[in-house]
């Protein structure tokens, strides 16, 4: 009997180890025999004799990585195939894609560094996916003047200067900037067009106007407010867009902001020593006793999206084009609905984010720079590719109109229009703009809406300034955990008294050495600013 | 020599045990004893070219963090006070089911219980903070529903701070009561029943055969189970606090645990030596605690020492 349990016990001990190890070794397999099977492919093809590309030899066949961030659509892979058919041909390459998903990539993207993956390319922007951190960190490759000059001549032709001076830190460049005037986030508001009929709204210019409408739909309507357990979704709008204040990129606590309508101004606030700050916190509270949004909006899990399309709010932040994409699905879903999108503060013109919110890195350990660089080249001016990337393959997700318009075709759902992390290699020289033959109110207000953001660009000198938060990183690592336990409820209104909450939130962050973070911020924009002029 | 000697031929005396030992001593080795040479992270500025081992010193810089906060007393004594109570509270729950499972003679009941007691053990804490939400929710939440079904004013428990460590200790109770009340279960089983029978004969009670033998038959069981669990008092349970919680500021000066806030402050920045350095001091902690655990056992009775 003792035997028996003995026996039984071993063998399950070492069933598990086995299944253990088994499934180590599957991975191990798997991706090692699709690499030899892509080489040895290859391989057939170098007989073929010396391959250049740009002047540069490329007779060697290699298989790229490259790390995008999103969630893989389900003809993805199609269309990549269509894409490494042309890349080897022009620069004897293929690429392999892997996705760091939206949920993962904050805590995933610096392990991909630190376990010392082996890739070659991967997407990165500054602000808001890891850029200034992982190039202090040592993580991506310089990038050179003479580097982009003789391994991607064409990207060297398109991007602007401005855009590779956006990119530098410390006086190096680590990225390859994406060239696009894309307009921020959450400037203006998807609204539910059924909803403006029924309380006679025909049109939103100021503050007033939206918060009389959003007071009617909170009072009359039952599982309706204004933005469902969206609390803290009003920041954008009125802490900094409809001042004409945005913060400050690279310091994510969100404490320091600059004017940037007004290129005159180069005074940067610490906004707990602004009133407009305090102002704002005080009408949040007033928002939230009227209830603008549920007392429920910490703790749900629900995105604004999800909030929107299923009819718990009224109106929806965010930027221009995920306004149209959600609004668009919202119509399909709703036809009542009839989906509008306004800006509320047309007086002040919208801020255009630096060339390097979306961009593109070299792995410092990748054995491939400079073929990475070249395949980087492709993507980025070679049109065919380029629209493949964007719109998927011509005749099955799009369809060509004239030489710089698209429509779409049923299909397109399944690869979707810029959906899939091609936005590192923008180039607004072979942006395909849409043709829509029916437009609906959604897709005129966009139209405007646009055409009204376009008019106004300002340029200001600090757009594309980026705090470097390395000299104070452990005062910032103190002052994150602060901004959870005063700043979001600041921003959902939800404390019970907004002046003693405003002034336990200051004191804290004076004892966290804000003033060593301010001295600094200070340091850097006047260094900055001078070396502007 | 003659110890030589006498150690081979213990090995080979007991080789199928040892041999049953052999996965646990790889498994300690693998992730507890070779991952110990990362301390030396806690006190490195880590970047990707230099690796682990060869990026510069960077003296007590990362332990700054943690104690420049103003926060290092408060999460600290949560860490501590949560974890005593979950010691405190789930040890006499488990002994109490164990005891009662015994007593029960209908052997369907007591095996239907265990199962379900058993079962919220392999429920994922991501998984029971939306069974949580559900409940607690101010606009969709069963508590509320019902507060208003019965014409009561809603109550909105996100909001509340003070309620909260009830919450995570009912959770936490909830979760791991039935899988630390088979250990008691086993180890009364083991209670030879001729003691019983003699108690019985001698006419001791239900009560007084519970008191007067079970529980001081089982003492080496619960001190056991209590020094461990006190080795690990300064690590608070991520995945409870932070799934329960969530990012809910006001509820932090009552949940937060040095897990949690070191999380908050380290995930964005990705510094890896701050991490380092928290999870080092978590550990000289909890080390130091098992050390005067051991040393108080030891003076009431040497045999029930861990080491």
């Amino acid at each position: 009997m003792k035997r028996k349990i003995v026996s039984i016990l071993l063998a399950l001990t070492m069933l598990t180890t086995m299944a253990l190890t088994a499934c180590g070794q599957k991975n191990d397999n798997s991706s090692g025999s699709t690499s030899e099977n892509i080489s040895q492919e290859n391989g057939t093809e170098e007989a073929l004799g010396e391959m250049t590309y740009r002047g540069n030899d490329v007779s060697e066949p290699v298989v790229l990585r490259m790390y995008l961030i999103g969630d893989r659509t389900p003809d993805f892979d199609q269309v990549y195939d269509e894409i490494n058919k042309r890349l080897q041909e022009n620069v004897n390459a293929t690429l392999e894609v892997d996705f760091l998903s939206w949920s993962e990539h904050d805590t995933k993207y610096s392990l991909l560094f630190s376990s010392g993956e082996e890739f070659d390319l991967i997407f990165t922007a500054t602000g808001w996916a890891h850029y200034s951190e992982t190039a202090n960190m040592g993580g991506f490759y310089e990038i050179t003047d003479e580097f982009v000059s003789t391994y991607a001549p064409d990207i060297k032709a398109v991007v602007p200067e401005d855009a590779w001076n956006q990119a530098k830190i410390g006086g190096k460049d680590y990225m390859i900037p994406c060239y696009k005037n894309e307009f921020a986030s959450g400037g203006n508001l998807l609204v539910r067009g059924d909803l403006l009929e029924k309380y006679n709204v025909n049109d939103i210019t100021s503050r007033q106007e939206l918060e009389s409408f959003l007071d009617a739909v909170c009072e009359n309507e039952q599982g309706i407010s204004a933005l469902g357990t969206g609390g803290g979704e009003f920041q954008d709008l009125y802490e900094w867009r409809t001042l004409g204040f945005a913060p400050i990129s690279g310091d994510d606590n969100k404490l320091f902001m600059y004017h940037y309508a007004d290129p005159d101004d180069v005074e940067v606030r610490y906004i707990l020593n602004w009133d407009e700050f305090t102002n704002y916190c005080h009408k949040m509270k007033e928002m939230y006793e009227k209830g603008y949004w549920s007392a429920d909006s910490q703790n749900s899990q629900d995105e604004k999206q999800d909030n929107f399309l299923n009819g718990k709010s009224a109106v929806m932040t965010w930027n221009p084009s995920n306004q149209l994409t959600y609004g668009r699905i919202a119509d399909s879903e709703h036809p009542d609905w009839n989906c509008r999108m306004i800006d509320f503060a047309p007086e002040v013109a919208q801020k255009v984010y630096p060339y390097t919110n979306n961009g593109m890195a070299i792995n410092v350990n990748s054995n491939h720079k400079e073929r990475a660089m070249m395949v980087l080249n492709e993507l980025y001016t070679n049109p065919e590719i380029y629209d493949l990337a964007r719109l998927g393959i011509e005749g099955v997700h799009w369809e060509a109109v004239g030489d710089d318009q698209y429509k779409l075709l049923d299909k397109n759902s399944d690869y979707g229009v810029d959906a899939n992390c091609n936005w590192g290699w923008t180039n607004e020289e072979l942006t395909r703009t849409e043709y829509v033959e029916n437009p609906t109110a959604l897709d005129d207000s966009y139209k405007q809406i646009m055409d009204s953001y376009g008019e106004m660009i300002t340029h200001h000198v600090l757009d594309a300034f980026v705090f470097d938060p390395a000299p104070v990183s452990t005062e910032i690592a103190i002052i994150s955990t602060l901004n959870d336990r005063y700043y979001t409820l600041l921003n959902m209104g939800m404390t019970e008294d907004v002046d003693a909450a405003l002034e336990e939130f200051s004191r804290s962050l004076e004892e966290a050495g804000i003033q060593k973070v301010i001295d600094e911020m200070n340091r850097q924009v006047t260094e900055y600013i001078a070396s502007k002029n | 020599m003659n110890k030589g000697k006498r150690f081979l031929k213990d090995l080979k005396k007991y080789k199928i045990l040892l041999l049953m030992l052999l996965p646990a001593v790889i498994y300690v080795i693998l992730f507890n004893y070779i991952p110990m040479g990362g301390i030396v992270l806690a006190f490195k500025k880590y970047n990707y070219i230099d690796g682990i081992f060869k990026s510069p010193w960077n003296g007590l810089n990362n332990f700054k963090f943690f104690f420049n906060s103003g926060q290092a007393f408060t999460v600290t004594r949560n860490t501590l006070l949560y974890n005593t109570a979950f010691i405190i509270i789930n040890n006499i729950l488990q002994l109490t089911v164990a005891i009662l499972l015994v007593e029960i003679k209908n052997k369907y009941f007591v095996k239907a219980a265990q199962s379900i007691m058993f079962l919220p053990y392999f429920i994922s804490w991501v998984v029971v903070s939306v069974i949580s939400f559900n409940f607690l929710s101010y606009d969709y939440g069963i508590i509320n529903k019902t507060i208003t079904f019965l014409g009561g004013e809603k109550v909105n428990i996100y909001n509340i701070p003070y309620i909260w460590p009830v919450i995570i200790i009912f959770f936490n109770a909830w979760k791991n009561v039935g899988y630390g009340s088979i250990l008691y279960l086993a180890s009364i089983m083991g209670i030879d029943p001729s003691i019983y029978e003699a108690a019985q004969i001698d006419g001791a009670g239900k009560v007084q055969r519970i008191f007067k033998i079970t529980i001081p038959m089982v003492r080496p069981t619960i001190i056991v189970l209590v020094l461990l669990a006190v080795g690990g008092i300064f690590k608070g349970n991520f995945d409870l606090f932070y799934n329960l919680v969530g990012s809910n500021g006001i509820l932090y000066n009552a949940t937060d645990v040095i897990d949690t806030y070191t999380f908050r402050a380290l995930i964005y920045n990705n510094d890896i030596g701050m991490s380092a350095a928290s999870g080092f001091f978590q550990s000289v902690l909890c080390f130091i605690t098992v050390v005067i655990a051991n040393k108080l056992v030891s003076l009431y009775d040497k045999d029930y020492t861990l080491f």
